[in-house]
């Protein structure tokens, strides 16, 4: 397919078109902030290099879901969805939602899950590149482009201050038009280099974990910002009659998070926990998907009050392994 | 100091508050029963809950009743000195001062949560108060929270 | 005036003084963490660790809580004021022992992060900690200055007496709208070292954990009454927080309560007993129904 030129002012109007049809999802200013949020105002939206403080996996993800109510004599599952068109979505969040997609509906899980199937269908990513790396990100060390994704429906490019849009998907396609031209010139991905190959042998006893976690505060920041975690809970609540079961955000940094019913709990050292959470994306995951679910957009390092660093463990993993093989 | 009403709906003469009351087993609730044997009337708007101390009431029942959408809390123990096991409501009367301020730096009405002593002899009290409590209470309004989100 | 490089020249020394002499086992600070923005918690272990230690203006972090950690071990810990408050709310909790840890006092006339001034720093009394075993005076040398402080933190009981109730909840509930009850405010707190937060306990049905509104506030203001008189002001509350939630003010408020009422404050004196673990016959009985006082809000 062909790209499209067009001003920033062509674009934002056409945006504002597009917020008829859909719940447009774009990174906006917040308290200071730069967060993806519903846009209001097709002149809030700011598309830049900065990376959003959050993830947008709300968007097919949210924190609260309402999954099914129980009423008098039946019961209402969940309710249609609008549209809902992400713009502006970085390489790494794009790189991030495709995990997502493999975790919830690919063939190799065992769930097909029909709440995140729903909304995912209702999702159209127009993702947008990063022109710098900023402190923190390690997306180049897992083989991410940080300019370019074709995994999403359409790409907004920067060109001299214009605007080049590059439907990639037929869903993409006609979202923003203009004069026709050339799609830029994309550089070659970069290699995946952070990556653990080993048996869970080989890292589960023998890496220093206690020493990775010493600064841990034992909050579930991490979790929360990070766009690839999706563990969650289901919980029912009664409100005057009507019983809801929702789905809500869990965090595997909290210390009850493995609490058995019978009162055991096998994770109760954060070392343990913080070593469930590297190795769910480092290793687990691959095993059981085929793909490393960390996206190396950073926020867990950036956001930590203790400090923690998941590039900086699993490159000592590495090195601890390189040095056993040796 | 002045405090605006925070009336939302329009209060109708016979809305009646539903009121979560803490009432200590010794005194309290036995004045509530004596204004009950002595046929003394008060407002239908308690929902009695009989706890063994006002020592023992966690002060988050009464955050977790506002917030949920009661329309006020009360709580009523035994007078100061006169607690079934001596000191109980000496530390509640701290802990509800310190839990007063706190809701009304949170922007809940003062008057939506009232403390009081009433004792197991006081049972024309007991209805007095419930009659104030209930008339405080009901010129404010329903409660603007409780119900889940997206519920 | 502060300087920091002399600060942690002399931190330096006197901590890999006290690994070599092998008085404590571990030397509590901050090392530099450009990734973050600000130093991130660091132990010190052998006097070769020491050289990572950094004092600066971002080493806002408290670090009372990672004493929580070692509790039976010998500690030294860079302290400053916010911190000294805390560890000596601790130890009047019966949470710490005095005499396993060393107290490196350093003098701090505020923190900085993201170029202004750290959350809790607008309200610190004194550039002096309350309590000190080795003296790093704001120049590093080895007595202490007594800076002035910004103190230009908000009186939260004014702003009280000169808001409406409406006003006031709409403050609360904005704040409240930002969170997404990740419980980064409890686990940076120094008062909040329960094993079982009462958010914690899942099995109960009427408590909840969705993150919505009515169970949001319910959070904050029963984590706010649980610090009434224990809270020492340090922000790290504020600092941590990845949604910016700002509700320090309560906290803040229901300490300016407690001292006017009940003349206690948290984090001065060793030997007092905590707030809500004491009475007297004649406490104020603060907005009571027909109570012998009414006073306040």
């Amino acid at each position: 397919m062909s790209a499209y030129k067009l001003t920033l002012d062509q674009a934002r109007a056409a945006l504002a078109k597009l917020m008829e049809k859909y719940t447009v999802i774009a990174p906006v200013m917040n308290d200071n902030r730069l967060d993806y949020a519903e846009v209001t105002d097709a002149r809030d939206v700011i598309l830049d290099d900065r990376l959003p403080y959050k993830s947008p996996k709300e968007t097919v993800f949210p924190r609260v879901e309402n999954v099914i109510r129980f009423l008098e004599g039946r019961v209402e599952e969940a309710q249609d969805i609008k549209p809902i068109l992400l713009i502006g979505a970085k390489p790494c969040d794009i790189a991030a939602l495709n995990d997502l997609d493999g975790i919830f509906t690919s063939d190799k899980g065992k769930f097909k899950d029909s709440f995140y199937i729903n909304r995912r269908n209702c999702l159209t990513v127009v993702g947008a590149g990063c022109t710098s790396k900023k402190t923190a990100c390690f997306c180049d060390e897992r083989g991410i482009d940080m300019t370019f994704s074709p995994e999403c429906d359409g790409f907004l490019n920067f060109v001299d201050g214009d605007i080049l849009y590059e439907p990639l998907t037929a869903k993409g396609d006609g979202l923003f038009t203009g004069s026709e031209a050339e799609p830029p010139k994309r550089d070659t991905k970069p290699e995946e280099t952070l990556k653990i190959e080993a048996k869970e042998a080989d890292v589960f006893a023998t890496m220093p974990w206690e020493s990775y976690v010493e600064g841990c505060i034992g909050c579930g920041t991490c979790t929360y910002l990070c766009p690839t975690c999706h563990c969650f809970n289901l919980r029912d609540a009664e409100d005057k009659g009507i019983v809801t079961r929702t789905r809500v955000w869990d965090s595997c940094m909290y210390p009850k998070f493995t609490l058995h019913a019978s009162g055991h709990n096998p994770r109760t050292e954060k070392y343990q926990r913080f070593r469930q959470r590297v190795l769910h994306k480092y290793l687990y995951i691959p095993e059981n998907y085929g793909f490393t679910a960390c996206s190396g957009c950073g926020r867990c390092i950036r956001s930590c009050p203790g400090g923690l660093n998941i590039r900086d463990t699993v490159s000592d993993i590495m090195e601890r392994l390189e040095e056993a093989k040796e | 100091m002045s405090e605006r009403a925070e009336v939302t709906n329009a209060v109708s003469e016979e809305w009646t508050p539903t009121i979560v009351t803490f009432l200590c087993n010794w005194c309290s609730y036995a004045g509530a029963d004596l204004a009950g044997t002595s046929r003394i009337q008060y407002p239908p708007s308690i929902r009695v809950i009989r706890v063994p101390c006002s020592g023992r009431i966690n002060p988050q029942y009464i955050i977790k009743a506002l917030v949920d959408g009661a329309d006020g809390v009360m709580v009523s123990g035994c007078h100061p000195g006169d607690c079934h096991y001596l000191e109980g409501n000496y530390y509640a009367r701290r802990r509800f001062s310190a839990l007063k301020r706190l809701l009304s730096l949170a922007g809940f009405h003062p008057d939506r949560v009232q403390f009081t002593w009433v004792s197991a002899s006081e049972g024309a009290r007991f209805a007095d108060v419930v009659e104030t409590v209930t008339e405080k209470i009901r010129v404010l309004g329903p409660s603007r929270l409780g119900g889940r989100d997206g519920a | 005036m502060m300087d920091y490089n002399k600060q942690s020249q002399k931190l330096k020394e006197t901590a890999a003084k006290l690994l070599e002499e092998g008085t404590v086992e571990a030397v509590l600070g901050l090392k530099d963490n450009p990734e973050v923005g600000w130093p991130t918690p660091y132990f010190a272990r052998t006097a070769g660790d020491v050289e990572n230690l950094v004092w600066n203006e971002a080493c806002f972090t408290n670090l009372a809580n990672y004493l929580l950690d070692m509790r039976d071990k010998k500690v030294a810990i860079a302290a400053k004021g916010c911190d000294v408050r805390s560890i000596i709310n601790l130890i009047v909790e019966n949470q710490l022992k005095r005499e396993n840890i060393v107290i490196i006092g350093i003098e701090c006339s505020g923190m900085k992060q993201n170029d202004s001034l750290a959350a809790g720093c607008d309200a610190c009394p004194s550039s002096i900690p309350n309590m000190y075993d080795i003296v790093v005076g704001a120049d590093g040398s080895d007595t202490y200055k007594d800076l002035e402080m910004p103190n230009s933190g908000e009186n939260v009981t004014e702003w009280a007496k000169n808001t409406t109730v409406d006003e006031r909840f709409e403050r609360f509930k904005k704040e409240i709208d930002k969170c997404i009850l990740c419980y980064a405010c409890r686990q940076a707190c120094q008062g909040c070292y329960c094993k079982a937060c009462f958010m914690d306990r899942k099995a109960t049905p009427w408590e909840q954990v969705d993150p919505d509104t009515s169970t949001k506030m319910a959070f904050h203001l029963t984590r706010a009454m649980h610090l009434a008189g224990r809270c020492t002001d340090c922000g790290a509350c504020e600092k941590v927080c990845p949604s910016g939630v700002n509700l320090k003010y309560l906290f803040k408020g229901l300490s300016e309560f407690v001292e006017e009422f009940y003349d206690f404050k948290a984090g001065v004196d060793m030997e007092a007993k905590p707030f809500a673990n004491q009475y007297k016959q004649d406490d104020q009985q603060v907005a009571f129904l027909g109570g012998d006082t009414i006073v306040g809000v």
